[in-house]
């Protein structure tokens, strides 16, 4: 879920000749040509004839991109490693450069946000055959590796990469996280030329993730492989290779000659590009200045409403802009736990008529249109964030209605007879939450709910308060991720069964005290934490959903599982998504082609083979 | 002379060491902790365990300080075999012994804390001395490697602006002084306020907005970049088009800078000088029929120069620790950004370093600044 996808490039194939196509009949894109009445397949070598006026056959132009050119994106951030293994390396900006040259099982379409294969020919399914639950209750995944995929060198990419990158990861003298790999049989890994196989000691759809970056095994040495990595880029297996990284100003790449894909709406060799330069500047003003002056070509700037409006004033000299909702999503959340009383002695969380007036109190239409500069529409489901198509939308049920909350918040009063009231808390240091603290006042001043902000920074707030679960109402984001083992795993954190430390309910609803010795040491900060107020048969059904959804490989089961928590979790109200935060790009369109912004985790680089100068076409 | 070097060192030593302690212990108290954001990450509590286990995180706060100092303090590797830096330290210390033996001036005692500080930067350029400044939990890799690596750039940038300020702005002070509530003067005063008391980021952005983005759209001419250090094709540039490439990324982050350290230098040099103008001992020597320029620079600007050599020793301090705002809005990869990024994260080994690294600045400059003193007004005795 929060887990940064080690994926990069390009939506290929069938996909993307489709959008294409779809592209080339809609618009009037110079690209594509507007004149022609049969369309010839796009790598068709063409020529226009004259023929007899009724009988005119005319064929498109070839399409030809230009090669050569250099494109410079800007971030705000550096990464602290270019090593997605090392610690630091799950930070978002590295795997964001790391497209340019990191290759693994899988990315994500910028088109269906959904994962497609890379290195593989097609990604596992027991419908493939690539996935198989076995009698004993394992599972085994098989990928066949593509034969044309190669490091920069010229080595053909093996299974004894694939197994040279699992070693690595297993190793127990580096730190690296090992999460589902540790699951995977070491005795069952069986390495083929262009095949790889492993046994899962249970079917877990968790694997889909797994091997998102291959390591090259003919040129890494282990012992030195979690010191040399900022000064010595192992071998590339994307479009790029690395060239050099000027520690606080950028890092650039060049082209990998040796890049095994080409485009499939031109047929021409990828990328088209030199070179690929990320600058860093932490300042939004001066990146954004760089970009009126041209110095850059694209920025994924912070989408602040000024930012925006910006940006799209530069649309009328050639900029193009995209505002979409990304994959971090808001919620307001209860916390069940005895812990709640030391921040409001008046919490009623335990009742469902008390998170339902608030639950009516809160206008998310205000708070898109008030943080949001109304970009986006709120979110009536977590699963909007990872899978839009499956979402029921199941928190439609609670639309702000005073009438409504206040009779609910009646309700609470009499079914609780304690002064019920609401103490808010998110982290200080973050203006949209902030922001949101305080229209929350207004909201539940006209439901007549008493209610207080408790705001505190970020390195307190997830530091300390979310493991002790000292807050009463609280407010912070997760992060949405392509596939369904993105969903599988959030379902984790609202698990009846896994209070902390065992386990991320940090929520505490259903969850039970634990045994004394699971307090021992540092989890001290947990006991006494995890009683919860709210254990019914709602959340014991939860908690049987959950394993039954970490149990099954089967897509078709997996969606009716998905779709029973989040009616589970939505008529329940354990939590209450609020809005997906924007993510927006800006591309001078006069200079950079095929340019297309990915709300996902695999952001705006994911494309960046096919990214090309127009100023350099014919 | 050497005597009060040494004592001025040991007091430096006993500085460091409170600072030290003091930083550390609000590291520890600010809560939360380098590992928070992996905490809400599902699946990363075996890997949180190791890094814990591996940064040391699970030690008692006395003992991971008791740590860190014994390898900050201790050297890491000392490479014999870089002869030159070798050499270079040699020759500092055995010339620092031949000149305590005759020293006589404070000249003298300026020269040896000079070749002192430019031997150690030999030295730690070369990594002939490298000390075990520890890992940076961010994943930034070794933090000596990192301070240094940033140094070079905040010296830079630190140095032209600090000798565009001085070039200007101490003239200008003189200039206001000589030539009083002229009209000059008061522009002067005006102008000094004026850059004084605005945010230095306004006047980065300022500077972006008219000077590479419009002068480039009324121009056609890019002349001056918005950001960074150097353009990513650097490497490949003759040594004329570096050196140009270089001035164009320079100029505005050198200028913001300077443009307030000016304002305060011409204020303070107006000032001092405007004092030692109506001094007695100036009127002497106008009386004994010396030319006006003698008064002036010979008599009257030596002793006028004392309140800002404080000023300059202090700045110059700061500048070593970067100039933090200036370096984020133009992208300038000095030690300012990272120390902005080592907070941020909590990164314990990297935040300390580079505290300590701006102490020493500050406790180096404040001795050579009392050396100046002395050189400057020879009543000034270190016995």
């Amino acid at each position: 879920m929060k887990r940064i996808l080690h994926s990069r490039k390009v939506a290929f194939m069938v996909l993307l000749i489709a959008f294409a196509l779809v592209a080339a009949a809609c618009s009037s894109d110079p690209d594509v040509g507007d004149t022609t009445t049969t369309a010839a397949p796009p790598a068709d070598t063409t020529t226009t004839t004259e023929a007899p006026p009724e009988t005119t056959t005319t064929t498109e132009a070839p399409l030809v991109r230009p090669y050569g050119g250099e494109v410079i994106v800007a971030d705000d951030q550096e990464p602290p490693t270019l090593n997605s293994f090392a610690p630091g390396g799950d930070n978002f900006i590295v795997s964001i450069i790391g497209q340019s040259y990191w290759a693994g099982v899988q990315e994500i379409d910028g088109f269906t946000l959904e994962l497609i294969p890379e290195l593989v020919t097609e990604l596992p399914t027991v419908a493939n055959g690539g996935v198989t639950v076995n009698d004993d209750d394992t599972m085994t995944v098989k990928y066949q590796i593509r034969d044309d995929a190669q490091w920069e060198d010229g080595t053909p990419i093996t299974g004894n990469d694939f197994q040279f990158t699992y070693d690595i990861i297993m190793n127990p003298d580096l730190p690296i996280v090992k999460s589902t790999y540790e699951d995977i049989d070491p005795d069952s890994v069986i390495v083929g030329e262009k095949t790889f196989e492993y046994t899962l000691t249970a079917p877990t759809v968790l694997f889909d993730l797994l091997f998102g970056t291959i390591l090259p095994a003919h040129a890494i040495d282990p012992a030195t492989f979690m010191e040399d990595w900022n000064d010595k880029m192992w071998p590339s297996a994307g479009p790029f290779v690395f060239d050099e990284w000027a520690q606080g100003e950028f890092v650039r790449v060049v082209r990998n000659d040796n890049y095994w894909k080409t485009d499939p709406e031109t047929g021409q060799q990828l990328p088209y590009l030199d070179s690929v330069t990320f600058k860093f500047i932490p300042e939004t003003e001066a990146i954004i200045t760089a970009f009126k002056a041209r110095e850059i070509d694209i920025i994924q700037p912070p989408p602040s409403s000024e930012t925006i409006e910006t940006l799209q004033a530069l649309e009328a000299e050639g900029a193009r802009v995209e505002v979409l909702s990304g994959p971090v999503w808001e919620h307001l959340n209860f916390q069940f736990g005895p812990k709640r009383f030391d921040r409001n002695p008046n919490s009623c969380n335990e009742s469902f008529n008390m998170r339902a007036a608030i639950a009516h109190t809160i206008n998310k239409n205000v708070l898109t249109d008030e943080i949001l500069a109304g970009q986006v529409e709120p979110l009536d489901s977590y699963i909007d964030a990872f899978a839009p198509g499956l979402s029921q939308q199941a928190w439609a049920q609670y639309q702000p209605d005073v009438a409504k909350a206040t009779e609910f918040y009646a309700a609470a009063l009499e079914e609780t007879g304690k002064e019920c009231s609401v103490v808010f808390s998110t982290t200080s240091n973050n203006d949209a939450r902030v922001q949101m603290s305080e229209l929350f006042v207004g909201m539940f001043e006209t439901t007549g709910i008493p209610y207080e902000n408790d705001l505190v920074d970020s390195s307190v707030f997830f530091g300390e308060w979310l493991d002790a679960g000292t807050w009463d109402l609280g407010e912070w984001a997760w992060v949405g991720s392509p596939g369904l083992s993105g969903l599988v795993d959030i379902h984790d954190v609202f698990d009846p069964e896994g209070p902390p430390p065992l386990g991320d309910n940090i929520y505490r609803w259903g969850t039970s005290e634990l045994a004394d010795e699971e307090y021992e040491g540092d989890n001290a900060v947990y006991a006494g934490t995890n009683e919860s107020s709210v254990k019914d048969a709602a959340s014991e059904r939860y908690a049987v959903v959950r394993d039954e959804m970490n149990a099954t490989v089967d897509d078709g089961e997996l969606v009716a599982l998905i779709q029973e928590a989040e009616a589970i979790l939505a008529d329940n109200l354990v939590i209450f998504p609020l809005y997906a935060r924007l993510v927006t790009a800006a591309v001078w369109a006069d200079e950079v082609g095929n340019f297309k912004h990915n709300p996902t985790v695999a952001s705006h680089t994911w494309n960046l083979e096919l990214w090309y100068r127009v100023d350099l076409e014919g | 002379m050497l005597a009060y070097i040494i004592r001025r060192l040991v007091y430096g030593v006993i500085t460091l060491l409170a600072l030290s302690m003091i930083v550390f212990s609000l590291l520890q108290m600010t809560g939360g902790g380098p590992l928070d954001r992996l905490k809400l990450n599902p699946r990363m509590g075996p890997y949180i365990d190791t890094l814990t286990e591996l940064w040391g995180l699970d030690q008692p706060a006395w003992r991971q300080y008791l740590t860190w100092l014994k390898n900050y303090t201790t050297p890491e590797t000392i490479a014999l075999q870089n002869v030159l830096p070798v050499i270079a330290i040699g020759a500092a210390i055995g010339l620092t012994v031949l000149m305590a033996k005759f020293m006589k001036s404070q000249w003298q005692g300026l020269l040896v804390v000079g070749v002192w500080v430019l031997a150690l930067w030999i030295a730690i350029s070369n990594t002939t001395i490298k000390f075990n400044w520890g890992t940076s939990f961010s994943g930034a890799g070794d933090v000596w490697n990192l301070v240094f690596s940033r140094a070079g750039a905040t010296f830079r940038l630190g140095l032209t602006a600090l000798t565009l300020a001085l070039i200007i702005g101490v003239p200008l002070g003189i200039y206001q002084a000589v030539r009083q509530y002229s009209f000059f003067d008061q522009l002067g005063t005006v102008g000094a306020f004026f850059a004084f008391s605005t945010p230095i980021f306004i006047i980065g952005i300022g500077l972006q907005i008219v000077l590479a983005l419009y002068l480039e759209r009324w121009t056609g001419v890019k002349i001056f970049y918005v950001t960074g250090m150097n353009s990513p094709g650097y490497s490949d540039l003759s040594a004329i088009g570096k050196l140009v490439d270089t001035v164009q990324h320079l100029v505005l982050p050198a200028v913001s800078i300077a443009l307030i350290s000016l304002a305060g230098y011409a204020r303070f040099q107006r000032s001092s000088m405007l004092e030692v103008l109506h001094s007695d001992y100036l009127r002497t020597a106008k009386a004994k029929g010396l030319p006006r320029r003698k008064v002036i620079v010979k008599h009257a600007l030596r002793n006028a120069m004392i309140p800002v050599v404080t000023l300059v020793s202090l700045d110059l301090a700061f500048m070593i620790g970067g100039a933090i705002i200036t370096e984020s809005i133009f992208g300038w990869p000095g030690i300012g950004r990272l120390y902005i990024l080592a907070i941020t994260t909590i990164d314990y080994p990297l935040v300390m370093a580079i505290v300590m690294v701006i102490g020493m600045g500050l406790v180096l400059m404040n001795i050579i600044a009392d050396i100046l003193y002395g050189v400057l007004d020879p009543r000034v005795r270190y016995d």
